[in-house]
């Protein structure tokens, strides 16, 4: 060290080496590290445990992302009533939707506090064949625990129209369906977790 | 199992509700199909004022909403391309309208010179032409005939992908103005990204 209490040349090289070897580890492991822990963390009960179970699933690799079905209106309907029974909260977005991209987390944490047994909840994503690995990506990233489903790209208006004709499609949007399978609610752009924690109150709420 | 109508009734109000209470508050067009071409200025990006009927050829006017930022708005750039040539050698003025508060003129300058993009592009400040006409995305498309009388409204086509196109519609609409024929269907939904408008008028989108 020199005076100045600063690191001289031949300090300043270990250190500097030093640095870069620490950051080179980080760069190269840190994914992997994250994985590998996620993927080890160990089975347990109690809330805790449930949670730390759940993020046991997390951060996937893109290409452990299974391709999401690609479905067109009349599937999607389908899918509505197969899943008749329990409260539907269905989420439509797509990657090159900022807006969804910010939401997204948070319908994620919704479905985490809502899903199982009192809300099912979906996703559909607008996305072309063209942004399907961005898709995948978003995916391993979000870890949503809910499916989610690719629109078949092309002819908007007809599925919009299908889906509710009073729908523009703007994205985010959101949709709520009874357990009768009926849609009784809808968010459509962004909105407050309350105004999602409203309308999930009410479908829950709804015969 | 029969539906009881009558259960249905609060879960309407509910969907009503909540429907309007959030998202991007897009106002109800003032000028629809056979209305007038709005008397409005619009920005050059060079920051002059200018009259958007100064931009009408002897036949009508086509206006697109576009975006800088948006990959659905971008994906048919060239699309947008080949119809303003295709405007151009039918009398109509073909003119592109950036209504996104988050994308300055510069940008705007910038995009047309990185994609090639020969048509004009002007800005339209606090979203005013975007209100009068209750556009809501990039790209939305709007043909007025040669006397000025809204003639189409929509989208470009039915697919962004240019290789899955199945209708041309703007295309058609074009056409059918240019021969002075009447343009069916006159509505189409358009589809994108939302245009970022100013947030008074709205606070979200895509």
């Amino acid at each position: 060290m020199n005076s100045f209490g600063m690191p001289g040349s031949r300090d300043f090289a270990r250190v500097a080496l030093v640095s870069f070897a620490v950051a080179g580890f980080f760069i190269a492991g840190a994914e992997k590290f994250l994985y590998a822990q996620t993927q080890s963390a160990p089975a347990a009960t109690g809330d805790r445990d449930s949670r730390r179970a759940k993020l046991s699933n997390a951060v996937k690799k893109p290409d452990q992302v299974k391709d999401p079905e690609v479905i067109d209106g009349t599937r999607y309907l389908a899918l509505v009533k197969e899943l008749r029974g329990k409260p539907l909260m269905v989420s439509f977005w797509a990657t090159w939707c900022e807006p969804c991209r910010d939401e997204y987390p948070m319908v994620v944490d919704l479905a985490r506090q809502y899903g199982e047994k009192r809300l099912s909840v979906i996703g559909v994503s607008l996305d072309e064949d063209a942004e399907a690995g961005l898709m995948r990506r978003f995916l391993a990233r979000a870890v949503p625990g809910f499916p989610n489903y690719r629109k078949k790209p092309g002819n908007e208006e007809a599925f919009i129209n299908l889906i509710n004709p009073k729908w523009s499609g703007a994205l985010p949007a959101t949709f709520f369906y009874s357990r009768e399978g009926q849609l009784v609610a809808q968010i459509v752009g962004e909105a407050k977790r309350e105004t999602f924690e409203a309308a999930i109150q009410k479908v829950i709420q709804t015969q | 199992m029969k539906t009881q109508w009558h259960a249905l009734i609060p879960a309407a109000f509910f969907l009503a509700a909540v429907a309007c209470g959030q998202g991007p508050k897009v106002p109800a067009a003032s000028v629809g199909i056979g209305g007038k071409l709005p008397a409005i200025q619009l920005t050059t990006v060079a920051g002059a004022s200018d009259d958007l009927a100064h931009y009408a050829g002897k036949n009508g006017l086509v206006i697109i909403f576009v975006s800088t930022r948006c990959p659905y708005s971008n994906d048919y750039e060239m699309r947008m391309e080949e119809l303003s040539h295709a405007a151009a050698q039918r009398g109509l003025g073909f003119v592109g309208v950036n209504a996104n508060r988050t994308e300055p003129a510069e940008e705007v300058v910038e995009h047309s010179k990185t994609d090639h993009l020969t048509f004009t592009i002007l800005k339209d400040a606090n979203n005013r032409l975007a209100d009068i006409l209750g556009a809501s995305f990039t790209p939305e498309s709007y043909v007025f005939d040669q006397s000025g009388v809204l003639r189409y409204h929509g989208r470009i086509d039915d697919s962004r992908n240019a290789g899955n196109v199945g209708s041309h519609d703007l295309q058609g609409a074009l056409d059918a103005v240019a021969a002075g024929k009447s343009v069916a269907p006159s509505e189409t939904k358009a589809f994108g990204c939302t245009i970022k408008r100013v947030p008074s008028a709205s606070s979200s989108g895509n």
